[in-house]
């Protein structure tokens, strides 16, 4: 029977019955020992694991019994980030939990409708989307048990176990990115991410992998303001799913992606074999889950296309779209002063142009707990091509074709901490306050994953993390008020998050590309 | 399966132009070999002993030129197709005019470092031959070398996707300096495996394109925590 996962605040600020079940099963979870396929520590260990930190926070010791090697090959530390596999091994792995938690809730006499909720953290209908609702926070159940959906190691952006997301961290500019795969090449990163092996720790973050999941992973885990200045679970992979929340939040994203291809006809999913397949390819590990028994479930992204299918089976409250059918060619068509009329005609279809470097700064960035400014330098003949490429659209009889897209690429991300953000704005005027001018928010930058990228000898070589953000817009407006024809275009980074790391941040090289279309 | 690493890799935009800088090492090598046998200019015999200590019978500069001229092939043939991550990070990461100029650059750096590497390598296996040194050795060494952790360490650092600048000197130094790190680190991972065919005196090229093809699929697998390993077993996490 398909089931409804349902938007975790319509539910209620209450112990409502679904989150008063999915407490009461995380329980069950948790009792169960790491050995067991179906435990929580297991199930949040296939997300990542790092033995240190466990311990640190209490959920295993130096005298907990792993499970076997062989199988914590073949489970373990599977998460697929900073790759277009990173949406449908999610969506794989939340249903495997699902099933779980149902399965421990009808064994305890609940119902066998129960579905994950999802957290809807940019409703905008709702005042209280961006906070948690009673059942994550609350310190105990309604029968003065401890509540195991809320944990101490959820601190919040300022540091003192408060959650609620500032609203800018949650752009959702993302639905508006046609092609589902992007590609590395300095351009789009696709809605869904770039192509890659199996990737438990790649270079390039996809846009809704980006934004706004990083950030929200950042905001809520963030950083304890007291001594010993702990990093939240939620901040770093290797830790996030230990965090009853992690699911809620993944439940969303899932969502986000029915919602984007559902708010455009042009959207569709991959359609080739390399992604359909997964990483099957020579000596590649395979996705894998367990069902609710324990034994293990592999599947491809192929098998994740359909949530109505057999192995899926749910469906969401709500797909609409939150933009409201907003279209970034007709934005720009206002913004460069063009008629409806003079639209291109023709666009879509996913396929990602090579993109173009257009200039870079000129040394490292080291970011800290202040506001730090870099300048990309420009490359004449090439700005050149973009504002010809402006123009174009413009000029009488002009072919239908939309002009470049322009991105700010920030390459090697590298930190020792998973925790803080930064927002990253675009020729903000000298002097300007960042707050007063949101219209030149390139998009906020956030240090998930960036530690295990960072490390020397681990599965990035040592090489960070890259985002990529669309600042098409800003460039648009840049060259309806003549200033897109300059040397250098001033970057600002401005920290986001109240707590976070006070140094040892650095992004190797902010650079500008540009993509034809 | 080495089979679909390699046409994967080929598959990439770098792939064929690589392809076919290693097909053009590969010919300079059978030209040298038509002109003086590689199994003696390589070793497996005292041939590249006379070379080198002219007093026990060498036959003269040429021959060293031929040696330069067969190591940078080597290197060539061997190390192309496993730039295919480098090139493609210098071709994304640099203006569209300067281009062939960062892979000229980082190519120049990079073929310089092997060359030298394999000139030595040469000298040291002819060397090592004279005292009766085989092809089985030289495995059993190269099977030593890989199971330490300097050896993963080296490997791991052949992934480094350095910053580099975008214009002026900055940006040449920046590619030449990528090279040349990238030619130590990959004479670090190789060496010890670039040696045994030297000592293979039938079937060189064979073993040759054996170690090649280890080294790319090898090439293709993600870095790897730094500790003693079962060697060549590429596949373990």
């Amino acid at each position: 029977m398909t089931v409804t996962r349902m938007n975790l605040w319509r539910l209620g600020n209450d112990w409502n019955p679904t989150m008063l079940w999915y407490a009461r099963a995380v329980r069950d979870l948790q009792t169960r020992p790491i050995t067991d396929a179906t435990s929580w520590t297991y199930l949040a260990a296939m997300h990542g694991f790092d033995q240190e930190l466990w311990q640190g926070y209490g959920y295993i010791d130096a005298t907990t019994s792993l499970p076997p090697a062989e199988a914590r090959r073949r489970d373990w530390d599977q998460c697929q980030h900073q790759s277009g596999y990173f949406l449908p091994w999610h969506r794989g792995y939340l249903a495997a939990f699902e099933a779980i938690v149902r399965a421990s809730i009808v064994k305890q006499g609940g119902p066998a409708t129960w579905a994950l909720p999802y957290w809807d953290y940019d409703e905008a209908s709702n005042p209280n989307a961006r906070t948690l609702p009673l059942a994550l926070t609350a310190p105990s159940l309604p029968d003065g048990t401890d509540n195991p959906l809320a944990t101490p190691f959820r601190y919040g952006d300022a540091g003192d176990g408060t959650v609620d997301i500032d609203p800018s961290q949650i752009r959702l500019d993302a639905l508006t990115e046609k092609a589902f795969l992007g590609s590395r090449s300095g351009g789009s990163p696709g809605f869904g991410g770039v192509p890659t092996g199996f990737s438990h720790s790649g270079g390039t973050n996809g846009m809704l992998e980006s934004e706004p999941h990083n950030n929200v992973h950042v905001e809520v885990g963030g950083q304890q303001a007291a001594p010993p200045q702990n990093v939240g679970l939620m901040s770093m992979p290797v830790t996030a799913a230990l965090d009853p929340v992690f699911w809620l939040h993944h439940a969303n994203i899932d969502r986000l992606w029915e919602v984007w291809l559902k708010r455009d006809p042009q959207h569709a999913n991959p359609t080739d074999a390399a992604w359909l397949n997964g990483p099957s390819g020579s000596g590649a590990r395979k996705f894998v889950m367990p069902d609710v028994a324990g034994n293990p479930v592999f599947y491809t992204p192929r098998d994740m296309l359909n949530t109505q299918a057999q192995n899926l089976n749910y469906v969401y409250e709500d797909t609409s779209d939150p933009l409201g059918g907003a279209q970034p060619l007709a934005q720009r068509a206002v913004t460069l002063g063009l008629a409806a009329a003079r639209l291109p005609a023709a666009v879509g279809g996913g396929v990602t142009q090579h993109a173009e470097l257009v200039g870079a700064n000129d040394a490292t960035v080291q970011l800290g707990a202040a506001p730090v400014d870099t300048r990309v330098r420009l490359d004449r003949p090439t700005t050149a091509r973009v504002i010809q490429s402006l123009r174009s659209l413009a000029a009488p009889g002009a072919a239908a074709r939309e002009p470049d897209r322009v991105y700010l690429n920030l390459e090697n991300i590298r930190s020792e901490s998973g925790s803080g953000s930064y927002s990253v704005y675009v020729a903000l005027p000298e002097g300007a306050n960042p707050a007063e001018h949101p219209e030149n928010l390139a998009g906020t930058l956030s240090l998930f994953g960036v530690r295990r990228a960072t490390l020397a000898d681990g599965p990035q070589a040592g090489n960070g993390l890259t985002t990529v953000f669309d600042i098409t817009n800003i460039v648009d407006r840049l060259h309806m008020s003549q200033a897109l024809d300059v040397e250098h275009l001033p970057v600002r980074f401005v920290p986001g998050a109240k707590t976070g790391p006070q140094q040892g941040v650095t992004v190797g090289r902010v650079s500008i590309y540009r993509q034809a279309q | 399966m080495p089979t679909a690493v390699v046409l994967a890799v080929m598959r990439q935009g770098a792939g064929l132009p690589l392809l076919l800088a290693s097909l053009t090492g590969w010919f300079i090598l059978a030209a040298v070999d038509r002109r003086y046998p590689l199994t003696e200019l390589c070793a497996a015999s005292i041939g590249l002993a006379r070379l080198w200590y002219p007093p026990i019978g060498g036959v003269g500069q040429p021959a060293l030129v031929l040696l330069v001229v067969a190591s940078f092939a080597m290197a060539l043939a061997m190390m192309a197709p496993l730039l295919t991550v480098q090139m493609t990070h210098l071709w994304i990461r640099s203006l569209a005019r300067r281009r062939p100029r960062a892979i000229v650059l980082f190519s120049l750096a990079y073929a310089a470092v092997w060359t030298a590497a394999m000139t030595l390598l040469a000298v040291a296996s002819a060397g090592l031959a004279v005292l009766g040194i085989g092809w089985v050795a030289s495995l059993a060494v190269a099977a030593l070398w890989h199971a330490t952790p300097a050896r993963q360490a080296s490997l791991n650092r052949c992934h480094r996707l350095p910053r580099l600048g975008a214009f002026g000197w900055l940006a040449d130094r920046d590619c030449l300096a990528y090279g040349f790190t990238s030619g130590l680190w990959c004479v670090g991972a190789c060496w010890a495996l670039m040696l045994v065919p030297m000592f293979v005196a039938n079937g060189h090229f064979l073993a040759m394109l054996a170690v090649m093809i280890f080294l790319l699929v090898e090439r293709q697998m993600p870095s790897r925590a730094v500790r003693w390993r079962m060697p060549f077993a590429i596949y373990s996490a």
